[in-house]
């Protein structure tokens, strides 16, 4: 009777863990895809703009140039 | 007489001062609803050209894959000829390399954009709350419109440089190194070009229009 109990508690905790992951992945997912989520004001819009990363194409070109060397 | 006066005048006072209040009342519920509209079409809209710029980037990839898949195919076969096993191992590497950069750089710009675009959404968003709040925001119109105009030129850029392939015209074995490293030079220039030209351009456009919402007054409200 104990060994059942426990293996109900077990599942339980499982499932409670998989609907908590579930939710998070869900709230995450939607936060993110959502577009003018977040702030507005200026200066948030500042912040965002200032994330807008354009990319360092040097560091992958190194690579091809190593190789075109090593020929 | 002037009892009846004094209430004549009273009511004359008090009536359009109700009006009034319900007429501002009525403009301020009205202006909210319209921001909320604004919000949810800027939405519905942004979502809607981030959906089709995915789907139409794939699409030309996909195209441009089948074009010069013959091309690819023939150029890996002349790599696999080769009798140095250490420069057959190089040239396939580097082959792989340049068209793997391609769509990754593109990959990127095409997100970056979509990103901006996003951004330009929240200035168009704030410029009708500060719109509503009486101030004046034809200047901010006017360089979001140059943005999301400056932004679609740049859609068209990334869009052209997907279609772009960067496979080496292998002669000889000895002149390897010269094959692969025009191509590498002309992926070079283009993603620089690309990089340095309409995308910071993009970033820019958008810059300014934030920069002309950040002077008008009572912007934050």
């Amino acid at each position: 009777m104990n060994t059942q109990n426990g293996k109900i508690i077990i599942w339980l905790v499982v499932l409670a863990l998989i609907i908590a992951a579930g939710f998070i992945w869900y709230r995450y997912y939607f936060a993110q895809s959502e577009p003018l989520s977040g702030e507005d004001t200026t200066s948030a819009i500042e912040n965002d703009l200032g994330a807008v990363d354009l990319g360092d194409l040097d560091s992958d070109f190194q690579s091809v140039d190593k190789d075109l060397n090593s020929f | 007489m002037k009892k009846y006066l004094l209430i004549l005048g009273t009511v004359l006072l008090v009536i359009p001062s109700l009006v009034l209040a319900q007429t501002v009342k009525q403009e301020k519920a009205g202006l909210r609803e319209n921001i909320e509209l604004k919000k949810a079409e800027l939405q519905k809209n942004i979502k809607e050209q981030k959906e089709a710029t995915v789907k139409r980037i794939e699409e030309v990839r996909k195209e441009a894959k089948a074009k010069v898949e013959a091309k690819r195919a023939e150029v890996k076969e002349k790599i696999q000829q080769l009798k140095d096993e250490r420069k057959k191992a190089i040239a396939l590497r580097i082959d792989e390399q340049l068209n793997r950069l391609n769509e990754q750089w593109t990959k990127h710009f095409s997100n970056v954009l979509n990103q901006l675009n996003d951004i330009l959404g929240k200035v168009e968003l704030r410029a009708e709350k500060t719109k509503a709040n009486g101030q004046d925001v034809t200047a901010v119109s006017t360089a979001v419109e140059k943005a999301k105009q400056t932004i679609a030129a740049a859609k068209s850029a990334v869009e052209e440089q997907v279609k772009k392939s960067y496979i080496a015209t292998i002669e000889s074995e000895d002149k390897l190194k010269d094959a692969f490293k025009t191509q590498r030079d002309l992926l070079h220039k283009d993603l620089f070009g690309l990089r340095d030209g309409l995308m910071k351009d993009a970033r820019k456009a958008v810059q300014d229009a934030l920069q002309s919402l950040r002077v008008v007054p009572e912007v934050d409200k």
